[in-house]
């Protein structure tokens, strides 16, 4: 090594790129567990405020036809979500079960499906105030954001959102609404189906449901 | 509509009584799950056929300011429940706060119409009968779907039926109502559940189980939650697994 470094300083860089790229992963993962909690909670809420005041926009936008204002919230949830996450997440160790082909077809239509969902999710709050309100530190190193909606009902619905730090920044991985995780809730729901009519029944549920639900606009 | 609901509340022991002697294996969330299905779509076609259609025309002759404020009257009503479950668990901060609230609210606050109570900084503390059982240990017993009240279990359907008794509406028959406004107010949600979920009926079961569990659990928001954690791990040996799948099929090529 030492003799390399002397006679051929450029091999012995790159042998150290070489080497750096080994570790990064580990790295990566101790970028998080090491992580200030403060800055965490911090840059988590901001993400959350910024997804959350994009959608206001959107949805206070008159000059908006229902379905642009539709594809426009979807098109925040793209920018702030980590899908390929959450589709792993809620599929689990049914992920196995699906072939290489049904697996991207399974990506594309979920994507869609909980896009078009968080889009109408908000589209229900159009008249009400969204607040972002605390956030706490996860064992994993994910962050949890409280957000809380007031004036639907006689209570705040309150809604968690979890996130989780890549290089580029926190993404949305769950959404918790008063409790309920969604990535449990179709884990759950994905388990049963497939369990019934297997991974190919599944995604053509889907895309029908996909279809449907976007021809009505 | 309310006998039916008088009927399953008198059904009800009884099927408590069933669930306890069969003792259905722990671990399994819907044993009895063919049964579930057939009640709970028979209360879905109630819903469709007249629980949503009434409340729809009662949300087209009510201004939303006026539903939600009449949604906090209802609530503020059931302040005994709340009350004594708060001092069940040993809660006397919260029934403390609860009967302050009551007191506050039904007068400054018009009857709980409007709610000052939360302005004066009288927290909200939520409790129920069926989250007191779970509180003591009780255990929840295996999911059951309720004729017209829904989903439920032994423990919460017991608890269902302390928190009528102590639902001062029950008494002058204004439960109806009750329901007809909560069912206009929660139509966004119900509407989307429809449409969102892949299996309808395995989603309110699971968002029912999840959130009980939640209300039970009374921990606090901002300690990080353990159980919660392992949920959002991704397995490690998923693709290793994997692996030795596609080795095996590759050895049975003939």
């Amino acid at each position: 090594m030492i003799w390399s470094e002397i006679m051929c300083p450029e091999a012995a860089r790159g042998m150290l790129c070489a080497l750096s790229l080994l570790v990064a992963p580990f790295f990566a993962e101790a970028v998080t567990e090491g992580l200030d909690p403060d800055v965490a909670r911090t840059e988590a809420k901001t993400t959350v405020k910024q997804t959350l005041d994009a959608v206001v926009a959107v949805l206070q936008d008159q000059s908006l036809s229902s379905k642009q204002r539709q594809t426009r919230t979807e098109e925040v949830a793209y920018e702030h979500f980590d899908f390929a996450t959450i589709t792993r997440l809620v599929l689990a160790r049914n992920w196995r079960r699906l072939s290489e082909e049904q697996r991207s077809d399974f990506v594309v239509e979920f994507k869609r499906h909980l896009s078009l969902t968080y889009g109408k999710t908000l589209q229900a709050y159009q008249d009400e105030k969204l607040l972002v309100d605390r956030a706490r530190l996860e064992r994993s190193g994910d962050v949890t954001v409280r957000t809380r909606i007031i004036g639907a009902a006689a209570d705040a619905t309150l809604v968690d959102y979890r996130l989780r730090k890549r290089e580029d920044g926190w993404f949305v991985i769950d959404v918790i609404i008063e409790g309920v995780s969604l990535i449990s809730n179709f884990r759950t729901q994905t388990q049963e189906i497939i369990g019934d009519i297997g991974p190919g029944g599944l995604i053509e549920r889907l895309r029908k449901k996909n279809e449907k639900r976007a021809s009505r606009g | 509509m309310s006998s039916r609901a008088a009927a399953a509340c008198l059904l009800l022991p009884i099927l408590a009584l069933l669930g306890a002697c069969c003792g259905a294996s722990p671990g399994k969330p819907d044993p009895y799950q063919r049964a579930n299905r057939a009640i709970f779509s028979f209360n879905d076609k109630v819903d469709a056929y007249a629980l949503e259609p009434v409340s729809k025309g009662w949300a087209f002759i009510t201004p939303k300011a006026f539903r939600v404020g009449l949604d906090k009257v209802f609530k503020n009503l059931k302040f005994p429940v709340r009350f004594v479950s708060n001092l069940g668990q040993g809660e006397v901060r919260g029934g403390g706060s609860e009967l302050a609230r009551f007191v506050v609210n039904s007068t400054i606050g018009l009857l709980g119409f409007f709610d000052p109570a939360s302005r004066m900084g009288l927290g909200q503390y939520d409790e129920d009968f069926g989250q007191m059982f779970g509180r003591w240990g009780i255990r929840a017993g295996p999911y059951w779907v309720i004729p017209i009240v829904g989903p439920s279990n032994p423990r919460d359907g017991w608890g269902y039926l302390f928190n009528t008794a102590l639902n001062p509406l029950t008494y002058v028959g204004g439960g109806i109502v009750a329901i007809i406004n909560g069912r206009a107010i929660l139509a966004p949600q119900v509407d989307l559940a429809r449409e969102a979920s892949l299996d309808y009926y395995v989603f309110v079961r699971d968002a029912y189980l999840q959130r009980r569990a939640a209300l039970v659990s009374n921990e606090a928001w901002d300690e990080a939650q353990p159980v919660a954690d392992d949920l959002y791990d991704l397995p490690d040996d998923l693709y290793e697994v994997e692996d030795d799948l596609d080795d095996m099929e590759r050895n049975h090529v003939p």
